[in-house]
This record gives C-alpha cells, sequence and structure tokens, in this order.
C-alpha cells in the first residue's frame, strides 16, 4: 500500500468502508437462510465459493472439487451454528481475541504507511520535553551505616559528619560499615544508582544540594551519608539528540490514535448500552 | 610531568608484561592487573579495568511470532516486548494493565526459529499466505471465529506433525515469509536497542525435539543487523534444517567466518530432556563414544546453560544430590516435554547442570576437553512476551495462564495414558541473567557471557561476587573492595584456577548483597565438586556464612546440619519481614578437602529467606478458598553463580 492517503482519519474511514464490505462478502448474513435448525445455500455463496477456487488455482473446479467446496461450506457452516449454539463463542475469548487482532493487524497497516513531517516530529517533540530529557547522571561518595550494629545510629551518624566535614582527605572505605556497594560513584545514571541502592535513595539524590555531605539518606540496607560531587544531564533535548526515539514514540502514537477512532466509530457504530 | 607520565606507562608496561605470564594461566580472566598494584593512583577507584557494572537481563522470551506462543493466543510482538522491559506499561494479551517494577538492562528475545511468524501471517492474511490454498484456507477460518478458528489450530498442528503441511506455511530458510520474519525481528531489536541504556541482543532459539526430549539452544549474537542479516536463523526440521546440535555448531562456526561475527549457544531444560541434554554419548550417530572433536566443538560454542526457569529448576535433582537440603526446589521431574515418556530415575545424571558439570571433569580427565564447563544464566521462556520476574507480579508462562481467578487451580499438561502431569501451579516465576560487565552493550555483555562472569537467580536481584585464589588472608575479606583484591590475587566466577603449587590450596572470596528492594539472605553455600584418582566424580555442599554466625544464635549441629533461617511469611498478606537473615554475608573459605591432584569445580549459591511464592499472592488477590494438593506457596529464592574450575593435570 503507497500512501495515498497523508489524512490518517480519511484513510481510516476509507478502510472502515472496505472492512465492511469485506466482511459481508465473507460471511454476511444475506448468503444463507438460517432458521433455528436450518442452512440454506444461496446462488451468491455459491458463486462466492466457485470464485474463491478460480483465484487460487486459476480455473473452475470439477465436478467433485465443486461438490466436495459445497459440503465443507455446509460443515462449517453447521459446526459454527452449533458452536454458537453451544456457547462456544460467547465463552471463547481467545477466538475473540484473534478475531480482534485481525482487525487491527488491518488498521495498523494504515499506521505503517505514513511518514512524520520534520515539523510533525519536533511538534511531537515539543509536548513531550520531560520525556526526553537527558539521564541525570550524578557523581557522588558514601558511607554506610547499619542501623541494626548501634543502639543510636543517630548519633553515629553524627559523629561520622562531624568528622568528614572536618577533615576531607578521609579514606572513605574506613568509615561506618562494610556494605557490598562503591564507596564511590563517577558518572552514574539514575537508573544505575536505583538499582544499586534502591529507588527511594535515588530520589532523594537529586535533590541533595551538591559538594556537602548529608546525613541519614536512606537506602534499601539503610542509612547513609552522602555527598553529591558532580550532577550533569537532564537537560531538555533537541530532536537531533533524540530523533530514533521520538519517531518511535510518534509512530506508536499514529498507531494508538488511529486504534482509539476506530474504536470509537465501532461504539457509535454498535451502540453500547449498560443495563 | 609528561616525562614522570611516560615512566609510569613503561613500568605499567613491565608490569603487565610479568603479569601477562599468569594471566595467561588463568585462561578466562582477560582483566587487567593494573588497577591491582598499590603504587600507580591515590584513587583506588581510577582506572580499573574490570568490570564493576552489575547488569539484569532476560536471555530467553517469546512474543507472538513463536508459533506455539501465537498460537497459544498471545498477540504482543517484539516491539511490545521492549517496551515493556524497558518499564513501560502495556495490555497483557488478556487484556490486562501490566507495568514492571524495576526495567531490565538488557534482553534476549528468542522466537522459536520453526514456523516462527507463521501464525501471525496467518490471521494478517499475507500475500504469501493467501497465494497458498491451505494458508488461504486457515487464514479464513480464523475470520470465521467460533469452534472453526479452534478446530483450525488443532488442523495446522496435526498437519505439521503428520508432514502434510503446505510448504507455504512452514517457515524456514527459503520460505520468504521466513526471512521476512527473520529481517524484522532484527530490525525491531535495532530500533529498541539504546547502548548504555537499555539492550537488545539479537538471538533466537533453535528448537531441537528428539522423541518428546528438550534439546532446545538459545543463540545469542555478538553483533549488529549488518552481520545478523547475511544469515538466517537454523531451524530444527529436515532436510533444511536439523535437530543435531553438531549442525548447530557447523551453522554457529559459519556464522563466525562468513560475518566475521560472534555467536554463542546455551542449551536449557536438561529436566525435560529425559537423560538427553548432557548424555555421554553421541545420539545422533548411533550412540557413538565423545572423541576429541564432539568435545572440542561443544565446548568452543556451549559455554553456558540456563540453570532455572518457569519449566523448572535445574541445578540438581534430590535423588542426584541426597545430601543437600536446598535440591528439591520448582522440581519438574514427571517426564520429557511433550510428556510423551515418563521420567526414570536414571536419567537424571545426565540432565540436570551439577551432574553434568561432574561429568565434564571425568571426560576431561580421560580426552582432555570438558565438554561440560557451563557458566550459568537465568531466564524465563515464557511465552507471553511479558517478562515478570517478581512474585507478586507473575503474568504466567503463558497466555492461558495469566492472571485470573483460576489459574491456581489451573490443570497444564497432562499424559493419562501414562498418567503423569501438571498444573498451572508447578510453573515458577523465573528469575534473570546478571552479568558483570563494563558497559551495558551488545559487546560487552556478549563478552562477559563468553567469559562465563554471569549468574543466575530465580528473581531477586541479589548482587554476588566470588573469586578464587591461593593467597586472599582474612584482612582481604575485611576490605571494602572486594573486586580489586579478587581480580589482583585471583580468577572471578566462570574463571579457571592456576594449578597449585606444593602446599597451596585455594580459597574462596565471596560477597552476597541481598536485593536492595528484596529479602534478606539466609546464607551462602559453596558447592564443590571433584574426580577421584579412580575417575568417580563427587560433591559436597559447604554452608560457608549465614546470619547470626558471628552472634552464635545460628549454629551446626553435630550431623552438620545448619539451623534454619526460620520463617516470617504472613500468607494472609501475602508478606514477609527482614527480621531473619542479614543483608549481606561474606566469607573467605578454604577448601578443608583439597587435593592438587583432582580436578574440580567451585560455585556459590546464596540462599534467601522464605517468602511468599507466586500462588500467595494469586490466593489472597482472587480469594481462592480450594488450592490443588501438594501447591507451593512459599520459596526460597537464589542465586547461582557461575562455577570456577581447578584443573588438575591428571
Amino acid at each position: 500500500m503507497t500512501s495515498f492517503f497523508k489524512e490518517p482519519l480519511l484513510h481510516f474511514l476509507l478502510l472502515g468502508g472496505a472492512l465492511l464490505f469485506v466482511y459481508s462478502f465473507i460471511d454476511g448474513e444475506p448468503d444463507f437462510v438460517a432458521s433455528a435448525n436450518e442452512i440454506t445455500l444461496s446462488d451468491n455463496k455459491l458463486a462466492q465459493l466457485t470464485y474463491a477456487f478460480k483465484k487460487t488455482h486459476q480455473r473452475l473446479p470439477d465436478k467433485n472439487e465443486h461438490s466436495a467446496l459445497v459440503v465443507n461450506y455446509l460443515k462449517e457452516e453447521a459446526a459454527y451454528k452449533k458452536g454458537v449454539e453451544m456457547g462456544l463463542l460467547e465463552g471463547d475469548a481467545l477466538i475473540k481475541k484473534r478475531i480482534r487482532q485481525k482487525l487491527e493487524f488491518i488498521i495498523e497497516d494504515a499506521a505503517k504507511n505514513i511518514e512524520p513531517t520534520e515539523q510533525q516530529l519536533s511538534d511531537f517533540l515539543a509536548e513531550r520535553v520531560e520525556e526526553y530529557r537527558a539521564d541525570e547522571i550524578f557523581s557522588f561518595s558514601q558511607v554506610y551505616i547499619d542501623p541494626k550494629n548501634y543502639k543510636q545510629a543517630g548519633v553515629e551518624l553524627n559523629t561520622l559528619i562531624a568528622l568528614l566535614q572536618t577533615n576531607e582527605a578521609q579514606d572513605l572505605s574506613s568509615l561506618g560499615d562494610a556494605i557490598f556497594l562503591q564507596p564511590s560513584y563517577n558518572d552514574t545514571s539514575y537508573r544505575f544508582i536505583a538499582r544499586d541502592f534502591g529507588s527511594q535513595f535515588a530520589d532523594t539524590l537529586k535533590n541533595l544540594q551538591p559538594d556537602m555531605w548529608h546525613s541519614g539518606i536512606k537506602s534499601g540496607y539503610g542509612l547513609h551519608l552522602v555527598k553529591v560531587t558532580a550532577k550533569k544531564g537532564g537537560e531538555a533535548q533537541s530532536l537531533d539528540k533524540v530523533r530514533d526515539q521520538v519517531r518511535q514514540q510518534w509512530f506508536y502514537q499514529q498507531r494508538e490514535n488511529i486504534m482509539k477512532t476506530f474504536y470509537e466509530s465501532l461504539f457509535k457504530e454498535y451502540g453500547i448500552k449498560t443495563s | 610531568m609528561e616525562n614522570n607520565k611516560q615512566n609510569f606507562r613503561k613500568n605499567m608496561q613491565k608490569q603487565r608484561a610479568s603479569l601477562f605470564f599468569v594471566s595467561g594461566l588463568l585462561l578466562a580472566s582477560s582483566v587487567s592487573f593494573a588497577a591491582s598494584e598499590k603504587e600507580k593512583n591515590y584513587s583506588p577507584y581510577a582506572d580499573k579495568n574490570y568490570p564493576t557494572k552489575l547488569l539484569f537481563g532476560e536471555t530467553h522470551i517469546h512474543s507472538a511470532l513463536s508459533a506455539d506462543a501465537g498460537g497459544g493466543g498471545t498477540t504482543l510482538l517484539p516491539r511490545d516486548i521492549y517496551r515493556f522491559a524497558r518499564g513501560e506499561q502495556v495490555m497483557s494479551n488478556t487484556n490486562q494493565p501490566v507495568k514492571l517494577d524495576r526495567p531490565l538492562d538488557f534482553i534476549c528475545l528468542t522466537e522459536h526459529t520453526d514456523g516462527m511468524g507463521v501464525i501471525t501471517d496467518i490471521f494478517k492474511g499475507t500475500e504469501n499466505i493467501l497465494a497458498d490454498e491451505q494458508g488461504a484456507d486457515y487464514h479464513k477460518r480464523f475470520a470465521a471465529g467460533g469452534a472453526e478458528a479452534k478446530q483450525a489450530s488443532f488442523d495446522i498442528i496435526a498437519a505439521f506433525s503428520s508432514g502434510t503441511l503446505s510448504k507455504a506455511l512452514i517457515y524456514q530458510e527459503g520460505n520468504p515469509g521466513y526471512g521476512r520474519t527473520w529481517k524484522d525481528l532484527v530490525q525491531a531489536a535495532e530500533e529498541f536497542n539504546e547502548p548504555h541504556r537499555f539492550t537488545t541482543m539479537i538471538s533466537y532459539e533453535w528448537t531441537s525435539l528428539v522423541k518428546g526430549n528438550n534439546l532446545h539452544r538459545n543463540i545469542i549474537l555478538r553483533d549488529n543487523p549488518d552481520r545478523a542479516l547475511q544469515v538466517l536463523p537454523l531451524t530444527m526440521t529436515p532436510p533444511i534444517g536439523s535437530p543435531n546440535p553438531r549442525d548447530l555448531w557447523k551453522w554457529l562456526e559459519n556464522y563466525e567466518t562468513t560475518t566475521g561475527g560472534r555467536a554463542i549457544a546455551i542449551p536449557h531444560n536438561g529436566n525435560l530432556s529425559n537423560g538427553w541434554l548432557f548424555a555421554l554419548q553421541d545420539d545422533f550417530n548411533n550412540g557413538a563414544k565423545f572423541d576429541l572433536a564432539y568435545v572440542t566443538e561443544r565446548a568452543k560454542w556451549e559455554k553456558l546453560v540456563e540453570i532455572g526457569q518457569t519449566k523448572g529448576d535445574s541445578e540438581t535433582h534430590a535423588k542426584l544430590s541426597p545430601n543437600d537440603e536446598f535440591a528439591d526446589y520448582e522440581t519438574w521431574d514427571f517426564g520429557n516435554l511433550d510428556l510423551s515418556a515418563k521420567k526414570t530415575d536414571d536419567m537424571l545424571k545426565t540432565e540436570y547442570t551439577r551432574a553434568a558439570l561432574k561429568n565434564g571433569l571425568v571426560i576431561d580427565s580421560e580426552l582432555g576437553v570438558n565438554p561440560f564447563k557451563l557458566g550459568f544464566v537465568g531466564g524465563g521462556d515464557l511465552h507471553t512476551a511479558l517478562v515478570t520476574q517478581d512474585d507478586d507480579n507473575f503474568f504466567g508462562a503463558f497466555t492461558w495462564m495469566e492472571p485470573s481467578e483460576k489459574r491456581a487451580n489451573a490443570p497444564a499438561k497432562y499424559n493419562k495414558k501414562l498418567d503423569i502431569g501438571y498444573d498451572a501451579w508447578r510453573y515458577a516465576s523465573p528469575g534473570p541473567t546478571a552479568v558483570w560487565a563494563k558497559e551495558n552493550t551488545r559487546a560487552e555483555i556478549f563478552d562477559a557471557m563468553k567469559r562465563k562472569e554471569v549468574y543466575a537467580t530465580t528473581g531477586p536481584r541479589i548482587r554476588v561476587r566470588v573469586f578464587a585464589g591461593y593467597d586472599f588472608t582474612e584482612a582481604d575479606l575485611k576490605q571494602r573492595d572486594i573486586a580489586t583484591i579478587g581480580y589482583g590475587k585471583g580468577v572471578p566466577m566462570g574463571g579457571d584456577l592456576a594449578m597449585a603449587k606444593k602446599g597451596q590450596t585455594p580459597s574462596l572470596l565471596i560477597r552476597a548483597l541481598r536485593d536492595p528492594e528484596g529479602a534478606n539472605l539466609d546464607r551462602v553455600q559453596v558447592i564443590k565438586g571433584w574426580v577421584d584418582s579412580k575417575g568417580d566424580a563427587h560433591e559436597k555442599v559447604y554452608d560457608v556464612s549465614w546470619s547470626d554466625k558471628a552472634s552464635g544464635k545460628r549454629k551446626v549441629d553435630n550431623k552438620g546440619k545448619l539451623a534454619a533461617v526460620g520463617d516470617t511469611v504472613d500468607l494472609s498478606i501475602p508478606t514477609w519481614s527482614n527480621t531473619i537473615g542479614s543483608a549481606q554475608l561474606e566469607a573467605l573459605w578454604t577448601d578443608p578437602n583439597f587435593n592438587a591432584a583432582e580436578k574440580a569445580f567451585y560455585y556459590v549459591r546464596v540462599i534467601e529467606i522464605p517468602t511468599p511464592r507466586w500462588t500467595a499472592y494469586d490466593v489472597v488477590r482472587y480469594k481462592v478458598t480450594e488450592l490443588p494438593e501438594g501447591i507451593k506457596l512459599k520459596t526460597q529464592e537464589r542465586a547461582y553463580t557461575s562455577p570456577i574450575w581447578y584443573n588438575s593435570k591428571g
């Protein structure tokens, strides 16, 4: 499919129309008349069966093939009716989901053929500046206290912070309690810090004033004294820097939008009642 | 100043040269020892040239493109997998919103290659499918819905197994649909690969199944699309594909020589292979005895094993390790993968990992090469496209097993004739693969896998390092920075110890830290396997560190059994508390039974305190009142480090 319609909605509506046609062609009501326990084969349906055969075989079916087609069709309809009767269709979430998936595939194809303009991408980015900020990167040092080791962890923290404030050259790895994490982290992203210390600790780091020791910072393991020595990143990024990600998200959004419109129109078409 | 720097560099080079000899012996360790020499940098953290980043990822996951996933109702596709794994909320296959607590660092999407993409193409009705009579028929029947569509699913499977499936529907090399699917898979991986942030490895699963025995391998590439697209992944159906691992190794060899890329194969689910995965003969060559060529090739390509996943734990079996009280963990010993044959006890020793490691030492003594020298990875094998590793957020192994009030009681698979089978509750919530890497990139992750500096956990993000060497002291244990000492005086997990000089005994320097958002640790164990002078293999489990050890509250009794850690699980919520156990455990353990003439391996197992299993969360959230017999509601999660080997020249 080429992108002959740039306007997704128009494209979609036409597609919706085509879909309805396809569905009535495949198994629309008028093709067979069925009462509670009756299946009638219409001329229309017979023509369809022959046509489908011709399309795949490039010839008309012979007598045997023709009757096989008819028998197969009748089996299909009978089994289907029986299945519906037995409540298989109603209860079968799987089948419903498949039909829905198939429909969505068709709709999705429409979304794939739209190419965003430069303006669309930069507008898209402008609306989502927050999501595309550069990763926040921290350099920091930390001393760990395991509260279980002290009667009053607060007293220990006060002693340590006094020590750290007066003597900058302290060897951090000799202070506090041992923990299987590094005493210093250089240029480490928020994600990594959250992984090592827990997200609560990483969140706190964001708001600490740099170049001074802070006491009693909580992690998944206990309490820490923390000094942030450098903070960078977090800035809003230009389209050139995040083009791939923005494009990816733009397409995703288009798909979501088309789906949304599609379902809105379907709901309108069928009418939703709550009882 | 410049001069000083140059002198410094020269010195460094000299030191490196002398160290080169040592590191040559320590084969697997590609680490420079520069940072271990104290006089160089004042800052001990500058210029570290060993892996300091611990990454957690998934090495085994399927989307709807895998025929059994798509055929089973999974609708999520590769791009959905990536979105979810990097932390976004998605709608599950059964339309339930789902999001990860913490994003993954990397992921290997491993679709089954046989039939890869065909189910989704049939739904879609792609041109190649509609041009085929059978394809058009299936497409139509799926669209018809109801019982008809269900029957169509069965018919496809029946046609495939009876060999009557139309060629157009057999997606493998030579079928345009297969090539298109691979291209799209690679493309999807590329779109979502963000080096240093979220890495997508190009990979696939080669699904060898013989007589229902699971011989599957995951294939992971180091490379980018330029190389990956020069090949098509191997399938297992002859004549184009092959179920024989030797053909897989040929494929890998061919991949490396024609593209200049690198690849690795990771077997899994020995527990469902009925003794085949680590068989001691070549079952594809009339049971021929292993020869040097076979073991050399195997050792070259298969350096890792997936030690556990949703279909059970494959570390060891209680019958193989009767003295290991933690051996019976998420055990699946009913039969093979499709339950066409029952499991018998004699099969266990050639399918579980620990037994294979032991047999590897024996073969090494005979042939000089160890074909089962395997490091450990985790992995899920979930067919929902949703990597859910936490018990409080487990979305099941298949779409039918996504959260519902029914799943705790749902049956899974049965063979009534053989009277074997299992229920849904048996599936385990799987764990990540942890990687000690220098950076979060395809190349660095792959290289860490190849040197086996990786480990498996059963869910939680436990941090663990182990080094083996001859010169560790108690003072080293007190050092905060275990890595500098470990790399300086020993080898990391996955490595090889140098031969012991007279009077030398190896010791292990171990440190473990619990998940920052998880449960405390119960104990750290060392598992040793060795071969004696008669050629018999043995194993022993040592408790080397545990909570409340120093205070003496938990003791080892006169039978050598360590007192249990206790249990704080409250099933009514469900929750647990970290009032027992320890956040961190460490040990310097010296092998008390070392014999320099005996080949051996050592690996570390870290055990958590008891926590609620996923089934316990279901019971509370769905108010399930009746439960199947034998259902497990608690678990003791663990981490398994890759082993370190001692290779005596015996």
